[in-house]
């Protein structure tokens, strides 16, 4: 069979970084191909070479037994390269048809065929089997639906290989499923699926073959049949890890937060709970279930409608975050690269926003000797991988942005952390080292909130388990109650 | 990782690269110096000089201000009008001083009126974005009409004029007389503005409330749930704005003897060209007082060696334009590359 489209020898060079050197994969139709590596192994330099954002410095591509080159993403949009970026790229105030025919709108005469753009995106979706208008405003859409009309714009388009970057990262359970039966009919039409994920379990369900990059050079291709996932990961990382879920087990310590009956009207509604030190207390459920709303509120950046909040005992009412952050609680949010990091500034001036009042000088005066101490002790300390304190972070792997944050809250002597997805998009050793540093902090009378929508990660790390269900708790596990089934049981039925 | 440890060691040469990319306005400064000194050697003159930082300073005061509001991924364009305000409402109230008044209490009243207009306009554009989420554009729009509405119904539409002559000792002395230059060396004015770059530039890079500033335009999610009080910040940065601007206004009818009610018509323009010039992203998040400095210094010395190289003064609007632009894409261009 003749490969869809191949990358030959490819090699790229940028001033002072070898990403990618010579490396050649086959994409088959019909074949769900995974990439797999860590942050910086080379995965997006290949798939942005295959869909034409970067020229090869040495090698090329193969489309259809043709050598081709892409003069830009456009090129390779035009001869049926698709990609469906982590970042969904939907037009918010247009319709769901007309982002599907984005680009590509059907015209009688002069004017827009409203009618006709309208018909069609409803068949796609139907064809799709997924609940959703073609005219309804895409903004209205919940993010797992915003993908589906990306991936309903790629099938209008007839694309011929479809690259999906961490499709599954903000879905839910339940919307997995949904994506992998559309993926199942994608490969039935012959089309060539890139997958790319740092989720073992789905990719042993749907892929066929993987290919494992590591340092910018390809490792092994293997059918997935014939692989196990230790290989995989000792693949990627050059090295054995066993279960990289670490979990010591504390003595649970006194009582740090506890929330009684905090309501905000069509959020959620009567979310009572006690968090304790020496705990890693875990917030399982669909995404929507309200779960990252409590959390924004524990943290002052919304306000209740009623409820109360009590911290060591004490009763606290926060105006603003500044106030959570006064009473020691930390927030690591959801989305790292939109409400965490500064990204085009410094490792330091991330790392120590939070801090800088308690730590100023006289008349409001900025510490800078304080400032670098504490910096390069924490680089130190978490082993954050950066060049140096004055680096900036937006040029970082996932891993270590995520230590920065982590971080910040040490560095303001918190000792509530809230961390929300708190290993999303990030690849398994660093995941590894991020839940050594967790338990490290447990260690110090530290107290951890995790919301997670990763399974394995909730069941791997948590002491107790709280499940909320259209924004209510709808059950509380502990021990070896926390299984996958009895999370799915309380966050669905 | 390793690569990237290797990428930041480069040579001498690739240093230098990277500083003159850096800090291409600051070259564009120097390059203009050198051109018009050979077009007119008098262009170098020590006068010529000291005259230039009298050119600049009004400028100065408009783009300092303005700096903390663009940093904060905010735009004022009511800087002009609002100085204009002040400068008439400076000499409305100084026209009622005794004529005998020395100078300390003019200058005293003098900077009193500016601080109070700045003030009021200050907060009426910070409560409107903070409070209302208007759009800067559009509430610094509104200002901009009121306050050039207020100059002419408070001036009757005319200069206020026939002013003491201590109202002019701040923006039009100049102290250090000597023989040869009996009007005196140093201007007044020019002290004073360069007592303000100092204060405007501790005050952004070494305070607390400075970081505060950037971390807002930065990424104002992440400041707010880092502890920031991002309102407050917005807030004072535009009372910052108003007052730097009602203060330039002051010194600039100071320099004229009278409050004129058309004074500093488009000098929004200059101040934001300047601050953008130097190196503020109108995005927000980055920028710094002495790159507005070295903005308003590009455009005074434009204007300053077409004066002296007799250029008509209807194409140096042009002119100044057009060098605008070409900064800016420059600026644009580096930005993308590093992209």
């Amino acid at each position: 069979m003749q490969p869809t489209i191949q990358a030959v020898n490819c090699t790229k060079i940028f001033p002072g970084v070898k990403a990618l050197s010579n490396v050649s994969v086959d994409f088959y139709p019909g074949e769900v191909h995974a990439l797999l590596g860590e942050n910086g192994a080379g995965k997006s330099t290949l798939i942005k070479i295959l869909s034409g954002v970067y020229t090869p410095t040495e090698g090329y591509v193969v489309l259809e037994g043709q050598k081709v080159e892409f003069h830009s993403p456009h090129d390779a949009i035009e001869k049926g390269i698709a990609v469906i970026h982590q970042e969904l790229s939907i037009a918010n105030d247009l319709t769901v048809a007309e982002n599907i025919f984005l680009g590509i709108e059907p015209k009688k005469r002069a004017f827009l065929d409203r009618e006709y753009m309208n018909r069609v995106a409803q068949q796609i979706l139907d064809e799709m089997d997924v609940d959703i208008k073609a005219t309804t405003i895409a903004r209205d859409l919940t993010v797992a639906q915003q993908q589906m009309v990306e991936i309903a714009r790629v099938i209008n388009k007839k694309a011929k290989v479809v690259i999906m970057d961490e499709p599954t990262s903000s879905l839910s359970e339940h919307e997995i499923e949904a994506l992998f039966t559309i993926i199942e009919k994608l490969r039935k039409n012959n089309v060539t699926i890139i997958y790319i994920s740092h989720r073992m379990a789905e990719i042993f369900r749907i892929c066929d073959r993987a290919t494992v990059l590591r340092d910018g050079q390809k490792i092994m291709t293997k059918l997935l049949k014939e692989t196990t996932e230790a290989e995989l990961v000792k693949n990627m990382v050059g090295r054995y890890i066993g279960d990289y879920y670490i979990h010591k087990k504390h003595a649970r310590g006194p009582e740090k937060l506890r929330v009684e009956g905090l309501t905000r009207k069509g959020e959620f509604s009567d979310i009572s709970f006690t968090a304790y030190a020496g705990e890693i207390l875990s917030f399982a459920g669909l995404v929507g279930s309200g779960r990252t709303e409590v959390m924004e509120t524990v943290f002052g950046a919304r306000r209740p409608d009623s409820g109360k909040i009590f911290v060591n005992g004490k009763e606290v009412t926060f105006k603003s975050p500044k106030d959570a952050i006064d009473a020691g609680i930390g927030m690591v949010t959801e989305d790292r690269r939109r409400t965490g990091l500064m990204l085009r500034d410094t490792v330091l001036k991330n790392m120590v926003l939070p801090s800088i009042p308690m730590n100023s000088l006289r008349f409001g005066f900025l510490n800078s000797v304080w400032e670098n101490d504490i910096t390069k002790k924490m680089i130190k300390m978490l082993t954050i991988k950066t060049p140096s304190s004055e680096t900036i972070v937006g040029n970082l792997s996932g891993g270590n942005q995520q230590k920065i944050l982590l971080a910040r809250w040490l560095v303001a002597h918190s000792d509530i952390l809230i961390l929300d997805e708190p290993t999303r998009g990030i690849d398994v050793n660093a995941k590894s080292e991020f839940y050594a540093l967790m338990n490290d902090f447990l260690d110090k009378g530290g107290c951890i909130i995790v919301v997670s929508s990763e399974m394995p990660e909730v069941i791997g790390i948590s002491d107790r388990v709280l499940v909320m269900r259209e924004g209510r708790i709808s059950g509380e596990l502990t021990g070896d109650e926390i299984t996958e089934h009895n999370i799915i049981t309380l966050a669905s039925s | 990782m390793g690569s990237i440890l290797e990428a930041q060691q480069l040579s001498f040469g690739a240093k230098l690269k990277t500083f003159l990319k850096q800090n291409i306005v600051v070259c564009v400064l120097i390059v203009l110096c050198i051109a018009f000194a050979i077009g007119n050697p008098a262009f170098l003159k020590a006068t010529n000089l000291i005259n230039l930082t009298t050119q600049m300073a009004i400028n100065a005061m408009l783009s300092m201000g303005l700096t903390y509001v663009i940093i904060t991924g905010g735009i004022d364009i009511s800087v002009g009008a609002v100085a204009a305000l002040a400068g008439v409402a400076a000499a409305l109230v100084c026209r009622q001083l005794p004529a005998d008044v020395s100078v300390p209490v003019m200058v005293l009243v003098q900077m009193a009126v500016a601080v109070c207009v700045g003030l009021i306009f200050g907060a009426f554009n910070g409560l409107m974005i903070t409070r209302f989420n208007v759009v800067p554009m559009i509430a610094t729009l509104a200002s901009l009409n009121i306050g050039r509405g207020l100059c002419y119904i408070f001036s009757g539409g005319t200069s206020v004029s026939g002013l003491n002559t201590t109202y002019s000792w701040i923006g039009a002395t100049r102290l250090i007389k000597t023989e040869n230059k009996p009007t005196g060396w140093l201007p007044v004015i020019t002290i004073v503005v360069l007592v303000f770059v100092i204060i405007m530039h501790i005050l952004l890079s070494k305070t607390v409330f400075g970081r505060h500033v950037y971390a807002t335009g930065s990424n104002v999610n992440v400041a707010h749930l880092c502890g920031v009080n991002t309102n407050k910040v917005i807030f004072l940065s535009y009372i910052i704005c108003s007052v730097m601007a009602s203060i330039g206004g002051v010194l600039n009818s100071s320099k004229l003897q009278n409050g004129q009610p058309g004074a500093c018509d488009g000098y929004e323009m200059y101040a934001i060209a300047a601050t953008v010039l130097g190196g503020t992203s109108l995005a927000g998040g980055s920028g710094s007082v002495l790159g507005a400095i070295v903005g308003c210094a590009v455009i005074a010395v434009i204007n300053n060696g077409m004066n002296l190289m007799h250029v008509d003064s209807y194409w140096q609007k042009a002119i100044i334009g057009g060098i605008i632009l070409l900064a800016v894409i420059l600026d644009m261009v580096q930005k993308k590359k590093k992209n």
